[in-house]
């Protein structure tokens, strides 16, 4: 994600926070606001209804007032009686003036008469009512004044003559001249006229009003809700209209689960109560409007910061933007990417310049690294082409030196350098009946070591071709190293000489491994006088040691290389693993030098696991007994040679007497295994052979097979199950089978990139 | 190597002389084509007394004839055998799967 987007992301959810709990808070606010003002507004309107009853009620007792003035100022003090007519014009007037009064009674307490002045169709009449139809006398309204001798309010009562009307009265006595009353002068104000002018106030649209008595009768109600019918009752009971002394009183209610705000207020002299009731979810309902169009803006807002951020936070991350493609181009080897001018922030400007600075130190890198890398291809190629110089001055394959075979010498040989080329040194070389070889080792490894070594090579050449002994070969060698060593470099040397017709071996040590002599089945490391390694001091003098060579016999030279191989755990190899190890070989039946060199490439490779850290060079000779008769055939790397290899072996049973059983076993098994190999292991080279040699000794007859092609042990093959019905029977398989079965002992080992068979028949 | 085949009123007879070897068992499986792929191929019999040598091609080849004749519900006998073959016939277990006279 970009640093941009992921920024504003940030931005953005902080900006949801902010704006969260901001609208919160205001609701919070607005809400409580609201709900106060509900209160303080429920109880304005209240005042105001209570105000507005009470001048009602006041301008009925004022006007009741003035018409009792007027009717006492106009009643003759001598005559008890009043002006008929004239009462019922101020009754008339009074209804006239005051339209709240519905009704208005006098009455003379002796002579019962009784005025009515009432509207009918918008005009007063003033008649005189019956006093049978409607007894007065024992009336609130007309004894409570007489008693108490003052103005009186009733509580509210039905007015059974009129329209069954709920009334209040208001009633004052009238005083003849004597001042004694004698009459009561009542007006009559309808609860409906009442709660019609009080039901019209009302702070909200959804408040529900009552009119109450004092003892919790309910006059009348208005409300809009639908349910009231339910609750009323109850509400009614829950009402007290008489709490608390205050005139107004407010509280809270809840019914079937929803909030209200009550209000109630005590008209005392008329003895009623008003109570208003306010679901609490209109009051609220009135502040979403505002609420709503707030939180508008603010989301206009919001959005509005968001964006602004968006585009803010792309002009500013533009220069990361910038150096992230420079770094990119970097990354892809365009060091010369252009990097923007513009001066921005100080720690981007720094930034880039440590990325400019990157970039050209990086293209100075890599150029000096392709130099670097031309000279070492070139260096490597020379190493190899030295490689391969190196490899060219070792002896031939002694399974390929006919001369060699002839004389029943067989040698196992290896040199593997550690780097491209190395200090390392086999050699041998027959002359005369005689196999001179060598063994050494130049301190130090590389180029410097290989050339000295091709030095050591030249010479001891030289030195055997003029028949030197071992010993004055080293000392050849040795004076010729000595000369001008300015590098103090020395070398490790064993040179022995096996005189085939004599049969004696002669051996020189200079400094090197003791070697492995195997004799009797029994491999022993074989002590040679201690003697300096060449190259120290010119005139050393070297000695050799002189002892019959018996066939069966074999000598095993090595190199430190091998001794000091070392495993996972820097554990050396050491000498005593290296006779038990050949011990355990010779034991196995193997008796040919290159199967030992072979195993003991395979031992050193499980042992060290890790690549070599010093150059190997093995070198194992074995001569065969004199009477051993031995041949050669090279072929080329394909199944019609098995006519000449037929021919090889019949030619060579011929020559030496073998004929029958043997015969026929030695040439099913020549011709399974080069069908074998010619069919299963593909060549190195197309022009490369296999090296077939027949030996015959007293009681052995030997094949060898030596091919340069893929790694392929024939003798690691399942066998064949030749119990098998025929049904069950696979159709080939049988050709090595029949080989194990018809050999007495067989070996296989691999050396050099070249698999190597030996067969053995017992005669 | 030579191989001669001669049908015969109850069998096929087929001669083998010289060497059975890698190189020449195509030769013989040529030979043997018409055996092979015949719908019935009839008892078959094979003569190896002038037969010097036998390799594991040869006994392929053998092995072959054999599954075919069985197969097809015929009888393959093999005749005449001499000392040295009979003990590869041994090694390899033939002995028991081929009806050797």
């Amino acid at each position: 994600m970009k640093l941009s987007t992921t920024l504003c992301l940030y931005v953005l959810c902080m900006c949801m926070a902010i704006f969260g709990v901001t609208s919160f808070a205001l609701e919070h606010f607005l809400t409580k606001n609201k709900i106060s003002e509900a209160h303080r507004f429920t109880e304005l309107i209240q005042e105001q209804i209570i105000d507005n009853v009470k001048s009602k009620l006041q301008s009925v007792e004022q006007s009741t007032q003035r018409t009792q003035q007027h009717i006492n100022n106009m009643v003759d003090p001598s005559n008890t009686r009043m002006g008929k007519q004239l009462i019922e014009m101020m009754l008339s007037d009074s209804l006239i003036a005051n339209a709240y009064i519905a009704q208005r009674l006098s009455s003379d307490s002796v002579s019962q008469h009784m005025l009515d002045a009432l509207r009918q169709k918008g005009t007063v009449i003033v008649y005189e009512r019956d006093p049978k139809s409607y007894s007065y006398l024992d009336r609130f309204w007309y004894t409570a004044p007489l008693k108490s001798l003052s103005p009186v309010w009733s509580r509210p009562y039905l007015n059974f003559d009129d329209n069954d009307d709920l009334v209040i009265t208001y009633s004052t006595p009238l005083y003849d001249a004597s001042k004694r009353p004698f009459a009561v002068l009542a007006a009559d104000v309808s609860i409906k006229t009442l709660s019609n002018e009080i039901f019209k106030l009302i702070p909200y649209d959804e408040t529900s009003s009552f009119l109450l008595t004092d003892d919790g009768v309910l006059l009348d109600y208005s409300s809009k809700n639908n349910k009231i019918d339910t609750w009323l009752p109850d509400f009614i009971n829950s009402v007290n209209t008489t709490a608390g002394r205050k005139e107004i009183h407010e509280g809270m209610l809840t019914i079937n689960g929803e909030q209200y705000i009550t209000c109630c207020s005590r008209i005392a002299s008329a003895h009623i109560s008003v109570v208003t009731m306010t679901p609490y979810t209109s009051i609220l309902s009135v502040i979403p409007g505002v609420q709503k169009n707030l939180a508008y803006i603010l989301l206009a807002g919001f959005i509005l910061v968001v964006l602004g951020i968006r585009i803010v936070l792309h002009f500013a991350v533009r220069p990361i933007d910038r150096l992230t493609q420079n770094a990119v181009d970097i990354g892809n080897g365009n060091f010369d990417t252009k990097f923007s001018s513009k001066r921005v922030y100080s720690d981007i400007t720094t930034l880039q310049n440590a990325l400019k600075q990157m970039a050209a130190s990086i293209k100075q890198y890599v150029s000096e690294i392709a130099e670097n890398t031309q000279k070492q291809q070139r260096i490597n190629s020379e190493l190899e082409i030295a490689r391969n110089i190196q490899n060219s001055m070792l002896p031939v394959d002694a399974s390929k030196d006919h001369t060699l075979i002839e004389k029943g010498i067989c040698i196992g040989a290896l040199l593997e350098a550690a780097t491209g080329v190395g200090g390392d040194l086999y050699d041998y070389v027959c002359k005369d009946n005689r196999l001179y070889f060598a063994v050494a080792d130049v301190s130090g490894k590389g180029t410097p070591a290989a050339l000295v070594m091709a030095s050591v090579r030249s010479v001891f050449h030289f030195a055997a071709e003029m028949s030197l002994s071992p010993a004055e070969i080293l000392s050849r060698i040795n004076h010729n190293l000595s000369d001008n060593n300015t590098e103090n470099i020395f070398v490790t040397m064993q040179v022995g000489c096996i005189d085939l017709t004599e049969r004696v071996l002669t051996l020189a040590n200079a400094g090197h491994n003791p070697p492995v002599m195997i004799k009797d089945k029994i491999a022993t490391l074989l002590t040679l006088p201690a003697a300096l390694p060449l190259g120290v001091f010119a005139d050393t003098n070297y000695s050799e040691q002189t002892m019959d060579y018996s066939p069966d016999e074999m000598l095993f030279m090595y190199t430190d290389g091998l001794t000091e191989a070392e495993d996972n755990q820097r554990m050396q190899y050491g000498d005593c693993r290296l006779i038990n190890d050949i011990n355990q070989m010779i034991a196995s039946g193997i008796s040919d030098p290159r199967i030992i060199v072979a195993g003991m490439r395979k031992i050193i490779g499980s042992f060290s696991k890790v690549n070599l850290e010093d150059d190997i060079t093995m070198l194992c000779i074995g001569v065969k007994d004199e009477n051993t008769a031995v041949s050669k055939l090279a072929l080329k790397h394909k199944v019609e040679e098995n006519a000449r290899l037929s021919e090889f072996i019949t030619d060579f049973a011929q020559r030496h007497h073998i004929a029958g059983d043997t015969l026929f076993k030695t040439e099913l098994v020549a011709e399974e295994v080069l069908t074998n190999i010619t069919t299963h292991s593909r060549p190195s080279r197309s022009d490369s052979t296999i090296e077939v040699s027949l030996s015959k000794s007293n009681n052995i007859l030997e094949l060898s097979f030596e091919d340069t092609g893929e790694p392929f042990n024939m003798l690691d093959t399942p066998s064949v199950n030749v119990d098998l019905p025929i049904e069950e029977r696979p159709v080939g398989g049988l050709g090595i089978h029949l080989v194990k079965k018809n050999v007495d002992k067989a070996h296989y080992g691999r050396l050099k990139g070249r698999n190597i068979l030996i067969l053995q028949i017992n005669l | 190597m030579e191989t001669i085949i001669s049908s015969l009123d109850t069998h096929t007879l087929i001669a083998i002389k010289g060497r059975l070897d890698t190189l020449t068992a195509p030769e013989f499986d040529k030979a043997t084509e018409a055996l092979r792929t015949a719908e019935t191929p009839g008892d078959i019999v094979i003569d190896c007394a002038e037969m010097e040598y036998i390799s594991s091609a040869g006994l392929r080849s053998f092995i072959t004839l054999l599954k075919k004749a069985k197969a097809s519900q015929s009888s393959l006998e093999v005749i005449n055998l001499s000392d040295s073959i009979r003990a590869i016939f041994d090694m390899t277990g033939f002995t028991t799967i081929f009806n050797i006279k």
